[in-house]
C-alpha cells in the first residue's frame, strides 16, 4: 500500500468530514460572506456540544439525553452572571440579580457550576445502565428545564434573559460577527484538542473499555463507576461551554430553547455524525445546521415549515442510519 | 389493608422477618409516617382543596394508567422502550381534531390519499398474513387474492372518501355501521338459532329462516346505519374510533416496515430507542406540518357542568376517564389471560426463540401487539385531547409518565401498572401542594429515580426479569 492509500484509509472519516465540509462552505459562501459567518458560528457551537457529549455516548456507550441541561445551566450561569446592569426589568418580577461581569470571567465559573451539578447528578444517574439510564436522564433534563420555567428570581422564568453580554477583553469587544467566530473557532480547536488526548490516552481506553464490557474491565481493578462520573463531568463542561458560547451569541435565552426535543436533537448530532468519532461530531453539526438553513432554499416548500421538514428529515436519517449503518455517518462503534 | 401494607414494604417498622431493626425499614416506615402526616396537615389545612388535588390526582393517575397498561403490553412482549407511542397518541387525537376543526382547514387530499392507502395496506396484509393462510385449501388461489385485493382497495378508497369530507363524517360512515351491524345480526342469529332449526331437518323451516334472517339483517344494518347518519353527536365517537384504528394501522406499517427487520438485525435495546425516536419525531413533524403547532381545543363530550364530589368540582368526562381506565385494563387483561392469543403473547414474552420453534407465528402476533398497544396509546391520546387542549408534543412527557407509572408499579405487570399509575398520580398532584404546578414532571422523575434507586422491583414486585 502506497503512504498516500494509507493515510486516506487512516484518516478516512477526517477526510470525509473536511469534504463536506468543504461542501457546505461553499454552499454558504454562495449565500453571501455574512450567512457564512453567522451558520459558521452556529455550526462551531454545536460542534462543541457534539463533541463533548461523543466522549459520553460515542466512547463510553451512555445514550444521555441529560446534556441539554448541561447546555442549559451554562447558558443561564453565563446570562446570569454578565446582564447588564442597568437595564430596567420587567415589572412582574422584582428581584433581577445583576451582576454584571464580563464575559471572560463568567466563563470559567459557569464551566466550574456545571461540572459540580454534574457530579451530583452523575452520583444518581451512574447507577443506571442502556435504555434505563437513557430514560433517567430524560428526568435530568425535565429537572432542569423545571428550574428554568420556575426559579423566578433568578432565571425570570418565562420571560428569559435578555442583554447578555457579548465577550470583550479590556477595551476590545468582540462585537462583530467575525469577531465572534474567531473565538468559537478558537474553543472548537482547544476541545478538539483536548478530547483528541483524552480518547487517545490510558484514561479514554478505559472509557472504550467500559462501553464493549463493563463487568470485564472491572475484573481488571478499575473502578468504572469513576471513569464514567470522570468523563460524565467532562462532556457535561463542554456542554457549559457551548451553552455560554450560545448566550454569548444570542444575548438572549428562554426556557423553549431546552426541552426535551432539543435534547433528542442534540443527540441526534452525534449519532448522525458518527459514535466514536471526534469528527464525526463536527459532521453532524454541519449537517444539522445546515440542514435547517438549507430548507430555506428547497423549492417549492410552504413558507414556515422549515423548522418541521428538518424534524421530519431528522427522523428519517436516525430510522436509516440505524437500519444500514447504525455507527453513524464516519463512526466507528455501532450503538 | 394491613397484610397488604406488609406485602408492599416487607420491613416496615424497622424489624426485618428475624427480628433484626434495618435501618432500611426504619427509612420506609419513618417515609410513610412522614407521607401520611403531611397529607393529614393538608387534610386539616383545606379539607376542599385537598379533595381537589384528590380529584386531580385520580384524572392523571386514569391517563397515566392507560399508557401504563399499553406500555407493560408492548415493553414485556418485545423487551424495548418505543418512543414512537407517544407520536401515537398525538396522531389519534389530531385525527378527533381533523373531524372537528371549524372547516378554516381545507381537506388536503394527499393527506386522504395517504391515510386511504394505510388503511388498504394494512388490510392486505392482515388478510394475507392472518385471513389467507386458513382459507388456502378451500379456495382457489388467484380468485381468492383478487377478491381480497378489491376489499383492501375498496376500503382505502372509502377511507380516503371519509377523510376528505370531515364534517359529514357520520353520513359517510353510515353505510359501514350498516354493513358491520348487519354482518352481527347475522353471525348472532346462525350462531345461536340456526342450530336448533337444523335439528328437524327441514328444507321449509331453513328457507324460512335465512329469509328471516336476511330481513332482520337488512332492517337493522338499515335502522343502525340510519341513527348513526342522523345523529350528529356520534361524530364525535365515530372519529375516536377512527382515530384509534388509524394509529394502529400506522403502528402495524412500521413494526412490518422497519421494527421488524431492526429487530433482526440488532438485538440492542439502544438501536430499537433510537429508532423509535426518529420514528416519533418524523410524526410529529408531520402532524405539525399538517395541523400546525398551536394548541388546539376539541367539543367537550359530556357537557362542561361540574360535578361537586368531595368538596372540590370535577366534569363528567373525567369520571368517565376513571371509568375508561378500568375498562382498559379488564379488557386487556382478559385478552392477555384468558385468550389463546393471550397464551402465545405470554409465551413470546418469555422466550421469543422458543415460541418459535414450538409453531407460534410470532411476526404476526407481535404485530397484533403493535396494533393493540398503539390502539390503547390512541385511545389515551384521545382522552387527554377531549379532556384538555391537544397539542404535538402532549404524548412526549405522557409517555413518559405512563413509563414511570409502569416502573414504579413493577415492570411487566398489569395490575403493578394501575397500582403505579394511582400512586404517581396522586404523588405529582399532592406533591405540589406548597410549590408551583409546574414542578409536577420533576416531582415525577424524582420518584421514579428514588424507586429505582431503592426498589427497582416496583411496588408490586414484578416477576418477570427481562431476559
Amino acid at each position: 500500500m502506497t503512504s498516500k492509500a494509507k493515510f486516506l484509509k487512516d484518516n478516512f472519516e477526517m477526510v470525509i468530514t473536511i469534504v463536506v465540509i468543504g461542501a457546505a462552505l461553499i454552499f454558504m459562501l454562495s449565500q453571501g460572506v455574512r450567512f457564512t459567518i453567522v451558520t459558521g458560528t452556529i455550526i462551531g457551537i454545536f460542534a462543541i456540544l457534539g463533541i463533548g457529549l461523543n466522549l459520553v455516548i460515542g466512547y463510553t456507550g451512555l445514550l444521555s439525553v441529560a446534556h441539554i441541561g448541561f447546555f442549559g445551566v451554562g447558558a443561564y450561569t453565563t446570562a446570569v452572571l454578565t446582564t447588564n446592569p442597568n437595564i430596567e426589568p420587567p415589572k412582574s418580577i422584582d428581584v433581577i440579580p445583576s451582576i454584571g461581569m464580563s464575559w471572560f470571567a463568567a466563563l470559567p465559573v459557569s464551566i466550574i457550576l456545571t461540572g459540580i451539578v454534574a457530579l451530583l447528578a452523575g452520583f444518581v444517574l451512574n447507577r443506571f445502565r442502556d435504555d434505563i439510564f437513557t430514560l433517567t436522564s430524560f428526568g435530568f433534563a425535565v429537572i432542569a428545564l423545571g428550574v428554568f420555567r420556575n426559579w423566578l428570581p433568578v432565571t425570570r422564568g418565562p420571560f428569559g434573559i435578555r442583554e447578555i453580554a457579548k465577550p470583550s477583553i479590556g477595551i476590545w469587544d468582540f462585537d462583530e460577527p467575525w469577531e465572534y467566530l474567531v473565538i468559537v473557532m478558537f474553543f472548537l480547536v482547544v476541545v478538539l484538542g483536548i478530547c483528541w488526548l483524552i480518547v487517545n490516552s490510558s484514561f479514554g481506553r478505559v472509557l472504550t473499555a467500559i462501553r464493549e464490557d463493563e463487568q470485564a474491565i472491572q475484573v481488571f481493578g478499575y473502578k468504572a463507576t469513576y471513569y464514567k462520573l470522570a468523563v460524565w463531568v467532562i462532556s457535561a463542561m463542554i456542554a457549559a461551554l457551548a451553552g455560554t458560547l450560545i448566550a454569548g451569541l444570542i444575548e438572549f435565552i428562554e426556557p423553549p430553547s431546552f426541552t426535551l426535543l432539543d435534547s433528542i436533537l442534540i443527540v441526534s448530532i452525534v449519532i448522525i455524525g458518527g459514535l466514536a468519532s471526534l469528527w464525526g461530531s463536527v459532521l453532524g453539526a454541519t449537517v444539522f445546521v445546515l440542514l435547517e438553513e438549507g430548507m430555506r432554499f428547497v423549492p417549492g416548500l410552504p413558507v414556515g415549515i422549515e423548522g418541521q421538514a428538518r424534524w421530519a428529515i431528522l427522523g428519517i436519517l436516525l430510522i436509516v442510519l440505524m437500519l444500514f449503518r447504525p455507527q453513524g455517518l464516519v463512526g466507528r462503534y455501532k450503538l | 389493608m394491613l397484610k397488604y401494607l406488609k406485602s408492599i414494604a416487607p420491613n416496615a417498622g424497622g424489624v426485618s422477618p428475624n427480628g433484626v431493626t434495618s435501618p432500611k425499614g426504619i427509612a420506609v416506615s419513618g417515609g410513610l409516617a412522614v407521607a401520611i402526616g403531611l397529607l393529614a396537615l393538608m387534610l386539616v389545612l383545606d379539607p376542599d382543596r385537598f379533595g381537589q388535588t384528590f380529584l386531580n390526582g385520580m384524572t392523571s393517575a386514569s391517563i397515566y394508567g392507560i399508557m401504563a397498561i399499553g406500555f407493560t403490553l408492548q415493553y414485556s412482549t418485545v423487551w424495548y422502550f418505543d418512543l414512537s407511542y407517544a407520536a401515537m397518541s398525538t396522531t389519534a387525537a389530531y385525527t378527533v381534531l381533523h373531524f372537528h376543526s371549524s372547516s378554516s382547514r381545507e381537506p388536503s387530499l394527499l393527506f386522504s390519499s395517504a391515510i386511504g392507502l394505510l388503511i388498504a395496506v394494512t388490510l392486505a396484509w392482515t388478510l394475507y398474513t392472518w385471513v389467507y393462510p386458513r382459507m388456502r385449501h378451500r379456495l382457489p388461489k388467484r380468485p381468492a387474492l383478487v377478491i381480497g385485493g378489491v376489499i383492501c382497495a375498496g376500503l382505502g378508497v372509502y377511507t380516503g372518501i371519509l377523510f376528505v369530507n370531515p364534517q359529514e363524517l357520520n353520513v359517510y360512515i353510515s353505510p359501514l355501521v350498516g354493513v358491520v351491524a348487519a354482518g352481527a345480526v347475522i353471525a348472532l342469529l346462525s350462531g345461536l338459532v340456526y342450530p336448533r332449526i337444523s335439528e328437524y331437518k327441514s328444507t321449509a323451516l331453513t328457507y324460512a329462516f335465512v329469509v328471516f334472517a336476511a330481513a332482520a339483517a337488512i332492517v337493522l344494518g338499515g335502522l343502525a346505519g340510519w341513527i348513526i347518519s342522523g345523529a350528529p353527536e356520534a361524530n364525535l365517537t365515530l372519529s375516536a374510533i377512527l382515530g384509534i384504528v388509524v394509529v394502529g394501522c400506522i403502528s402495524l406499517v412500521l413494526y412490518r416496515g422497519i421494527f421488524y427487520y431492526l429487530r433482526r438485525r440488532a438485538r440492542s435495546p439502544m438501536i430499537m430507542l433510537v429508532a423509535s425516536l426518529g420514528v416519533m419525531i418524523t410524526l410529529i413533524a408531520l402532524v405539525v406540518i399538517i395541523f400546525t403547532a398551536q394548541a388546539h381545543d376539541l367539543p367537550d363530550p359530556l357537557g362542561t357542568e361540574p360535578i361537586s364530589l368531595l368538596g372540590g368540582s370535577v366534569k363528567g368526562f373525567r369520571i368517565f376517564m376513571w371509568g375508561a381506565v378500568i375498562a382498559v385494563f379488564a379488557i386487556v387483561a382478559l385478552l392477555i389471560n384468558k385468550t389463546k392469543w393471550g397464551k402465545t403473547v405470554r409465551a413470546i414474552s418469555d422466550d421469543e426463540e422458543v415460541a418459535m420453534v414450538v409453531g407460534i407465528n410470532t411476526s404476526v402476533v407481535i404485530a397484533s401487539v403493535f396494533f393493540l398497544g398503539s390502539a390503547i396509546f390512541g385511545f389515551s391520546g384521545v382522552l387527554m385531547g377531549l379532556d384538555t387542549a391537544i397539542r404535538p408534543t402532549m404524548g412526549f412527557i405522557a409517555l413518559l409518565k405512563g413509563w414511570i407509572a409502569a416502573t414504579i408499579g413493577g415492570l411487566g405487570n398489569l395490575r403493578g401498572a394501575i397500582v403505579g399509575a394511582l400512586f404517581l398520580g396522586m404523588v405529582e398532584n399532592f406533591g405540589v401542594w406548597w410549590i408551583a404546578s409546574d414542578w409536577k414532571d420533576a416531582v415525577a422523575f424524582i420518584v421514579l429515580i428514588l424507586f429505582l434507586l431503592y426498589r427497582p422491583g416496583g411496588l408490586l414486585q414484578s416477576k418477570q426479569d427481562r431476559p
